[in-house]
């Protein structure tokens, strides 16, 4: 499912003293089965470019398209985003209210036509891509899980709509490095599937490891917007965005102000490894 | 002498041992002046063995000394408080006051000082993590590092012995990140505090005199930064990834080539890699 | 987060903010009394321009200073409805339904929504000249006779406090937590009435675990730092009222006399 964003202006509190302009004539267009990383610091409009995507946040101007369609035009209806659109907010295990694991998971199904048998099987299904086992869980109180274990509910519920779109707002923050892992796999998996994802985070080795292009916000303004290898090596431009293009990139540019040639592009562990190999076999003679 | 020393702690938030320990008989020592790392992941028992040192949890079963003083003595629990301060994870909830110098004067009002003592400590505190000038500003307008720094100088201005910093930086961003983390360095090199600050992060831990490895309320393993996170076996029975300049020094090894020692940061691996002449 | 939070302490060096708290509280309490006394047409112009005054005085931007007492535009019109419809069936011009359109109620709910507007204007001028720790001191002094009856005025007063600030936060958590029960599919926005009541779980539930949650941590985060509920805090240095305090106060009394007299 493809999703493009035209010219879109977004303003908080218009007309006071307090006005700020989230978004000022952003455009972009995401092709089905892409994974885009959406960075930039803390307030660049991250956050409100996805609820925007998300048909959360009617925009001041331009319009928001998925899969050709106008989202916020008249006629348009709501539950049938939902059904297109998966959206995870940061920390969503807080969103979590039913009584069961089953009814928090099915609950993104409640208006579709689907049958009893269809939404159990899309629930179980869901939890499964989470590493839950269904029958185990299914009537378990959600509110009786650990935090990391929440969080994976709160994606099965996003999963389990079949979402063509998904939009994800800092979804491995607070996780410990395995959790990261397991949910980066998880988000690999499903776009190798054809699954859109829009992933916003500060942690740069992931997004290097997993998306193919890298959007960059700053003020509201798209900065940058490019494949990873392509953005992640303008490094000058990358420190006044606030964005910090990772550990090994950073290791890369170390070795290059020390006279060693490390292309640009070296921004992941894999491809800086040869360049240290070489170095340390140099420094064995 | 140790300043913290914890000796067989055991907890169950159920309290019934079926539904399992969240601490599992830890014993610990922690010396006056040491900046202590204890990792581990989500639900390892990390943040309830914090919550010990500061005996904001009643100790159920085992021994607990800070500072000379037993934590089981209900009369000894305000004054650990006092010799131990502590920051917590989300920055958001630990403001009691909308002004800045309302909020660092609310602990030290708490042991009955006023006045322009306390005011000359929140000017100290504010300098100390390097806030001078927002005294009248709102925590709640500030960015994530800078209200960690506030919470941290809040903690400071009951000038405790130890600093529990319990997950301080798994909400911020990156700059926010290195903010808080600069603070920790200058602490730690200053020498005059115990420091003890629970993580997740391999990268952060290296910055430790010591590290402690806890899983499943145990402590699997503990010593020197050099030592621990260089112990990839160790780690990955916590659940825990090596820092990226470790992972390097055993991908050079198996490819015949061995470093003096074991990089803990990338700074460390390219020195060592192509030193400066 | 959709603009600052209303109510919220805004540092400032006006008369207002120099006032002692305690001062501004009794005046705020003056005033009450004098707003509800206010029915006539002189001690309204008197009320109006009193608060015209304050707000003139605080050195706050009138948006600011009216700003959550503007963003219940919508009771407001509620509540001057109802009294027009319901204040005074018997002497109404029209009937429609149930609805009675009386000038008694004209009058009525234009002074309801005159008073209730006023003393929010009041109220806010006050939280934002006065730092909250400063206005806890001063509510737990003027508690401080029900202290007599063993009610725990300090710990009343810390409770008032804290949750007043914690308001802008909880409720940027709820708007939050309601944007993502819609993409869920949750249907608040729907304008069949069922719908928008069986969509309220959903956000109740989550807001009160949230809320729950933050006041959990912020009791572990004030114990830490040595808070002991029932111990007294110590008394900042207990001041007396200066010129200015018993100035404020002076005029707020004026105010309710006239206000109380019959014209």
């Amino acid at each position: 499912m493809s999703l493009e964003l035209r010219e879109v202006v977004l303003t908080y509190a218009p007309h006071t003293a307090l006005e700020c302009r989230a978004l000022d004539g952003v455009s972009l267009r995401v092709e089905d089965g892409e994974f885009v990383g959406i960075m930039g610091r803390t307030g660049c409009g991250k956050s409100t470019l996805l609820q925007v995507a998300a048909g959360l946040m009617r925009p001041a101007e331009g319009t928001v398209l998925v899969d050709g369609e106008d989202i916020y035009a008249p006629g348009y209806r709501r539950s049938r985003l939902c059904e297109r659109m998966g959206v995870l907010f940061q920390y969503p295990e807080k969103q979590l209210f039913e009584t069961t694991v089953e009814r928090e998971v099915s609950f993104a199904l409640r208006h579709t036509d689907l049958t009893m048998a269809e939404r159990r099987e899309r629930v179980c299904r869901a939890l499964e891509l989470v590493g839950f086992d269904y029958q185990k869980v299914r009537e378990q109180s959600p509110l009786g899980f650990s935090g990391g274990e929440k969080r994976r509910l709160a994606i099965a519920g996003v999963l389990a709509a079949r979402p063509g779109i998904l939009l994800l707002d800092e979804p491995i923050a607070g996780l410990d490095p395995v959790g990261r892992q397991e949910f980066l796999a998880l988000t690999d998996r499903l776009c190798g599937e054809g699954v859109t994802v829009l992933l916003v985070s500060h942690n740069a080795d992931a997004l290097a490891d997993h998306a193919r292009r890298i959007v960059i916000l700053e003020n509201g303004v798209l900065a940058a917007d490019g494949p990873v290898e392509q953005v992640f090596s303008r490094r000058e431009e990358l420190a006044r965005w606030g964005v910090s293009p990772g550990q090994a990139a950073e290791c890369a540019e170390q070795l290059r102000t020390r006279g060693e040639e490390v292309p640009p592009d070296v921004i992941r562990y894999g491809e800086l490894l040869p360049y240290l190999l070489r170095m340390g076999r140099r420094r064995e003679r | 002498m140790y300043i913290i020393r914890a000796d067989n702690l055991r907890h169950s938030y159920w309290r019934s041992a079926s539904a399992g320990y969240s601490l599992d008989g830890v014993s610990l020592t922690v010396q006056p002046g040491e900046m202590l790392a204890i990792l581990g992941r989500n639900g390892s028992g990390k943040t309830t063995l914090a919550r010990h040192l500061n005996v904001l949890v009643p100790i159920q079963e085992g021994e607990l000394t800070v500072a000379g003083l037993d934590a089981r003595q209900q009369s000894n629990v305000w004054k650990i408080r006092r010799t131990c301060g502590m920051v917590f994870q989300n920055p958001d909830n630990q403001f009691v006051s909308s002004v800045v110098e309302e909020d660092l004067a609310f602990g030290p009002e708490n042991y009955g000082e006023s006045g322009d003592a306390v005011a000359e400590r929140v000017r100290r505190v504010l300098e100390a993590v390097g806030m001078s000038g927002f005294e009248r500003r709102s925590p709640h307008l500030l960015s994530g590092g800078q209200k960690q720094r506030i919470a941290i100088a809040g903690v400071l201005a009951l000038d405790p012995q130890v600093l529990i910093l319990d997950e301080a930086t798994a909400m911020l961003d990156p700059q926010g990140r290195q903010e808080v983390l600069e603070i920790l360095r200058r602490l730690r090199d200053g020498g005059e505090k115990t420091l003890v600050m629970i993580t997740h992060y391999a990268e952060e831990a290296a910055m430790a005199h010591r590290v402690a490895v806890m899983e499943g309320g145990k402590l699997l393993g503990e010593g020197p930064p050099r030592q621990v996170l260089a112990d990839r076996e160790l780690l990955d029975r916590a659940g825990l990834l090596p820092p990226m300049a470790v992972r390097a020094f055993y991908d050079l090894e198996r490819e015949g080539i061995r470093l003096p020692a074991c990089p803990l940061t990338m700074e460390e691996l390219v020195d060592m890699l192509c030193p400066l002449s | 987060m959709t603009g600052l939070p209303a109510g919220l302490y805004q540092p400032g060096d006006s008369v207002l903010h120099r006032l002692d708290p305690r001062a501004k509280l009794l005046a705020l309490f003056l005033l009450l009394g004098a707003v509800i006394a206010a029915d006539n047409l002189l001690g309204c112009a008197a009320v109006l321009l009193f608060v015209g005054w304050i707000v003139g005085l605080s050195g706050l931007p009138l948006g600011t200073a009216l700003g959550s007492a503007a963003r219940l535009r919508w009771f407001f019109l509620l509540i001057f409805l109802m009294n027009l419809f319901f204040y005074a069936p018997e002497e109404a011009w029209a009937v429609w339904w149930v609805f009675r359109p009386s000038g008694k109620g004209l009058v009525q709910g234009a002074l309801v929504v005159f008073r209730v507007f006023l003393l929010l204007a009041a109220g806010n001028v006050l939280t934002l000249t006065t730092p909250p720790m400063a206005l806890t001191d001063g509510m737990e002094w003027l508690l401080k006779p029900l202290g007599r009856l063993k009610i725990p005025v300090g710990q009343v007063a810390m409770i008032l406090s804290v949750a007043i600030q914690f308001i802008p936060v909880l409720l940027e958590e709820t708007e939050t937590i309601r944007r993502a029960q819609m993409a869920r599919g949750a249907r608040f926005d729907s304008s069949r009435l069922w719908e928008k009541a069986g969509a309220v779980l959903p956000l109740v539930v989550p807001v009160f675990l949230a809320a729950f949650q933050r006041a959990d941590e912020l009791a572990l985060a004030m114990e830490a730092r040595g808070y002991r509920p029932g111990l007294p805090r110590p008394r900042k240095e207990e001041r007396p009222f200066r010129r200015a305090d018993w100035m404020a106060l002076s005029v707020c009394v004026l105010l309710c006399v006239l206000a109380f007299a019959p014209v």
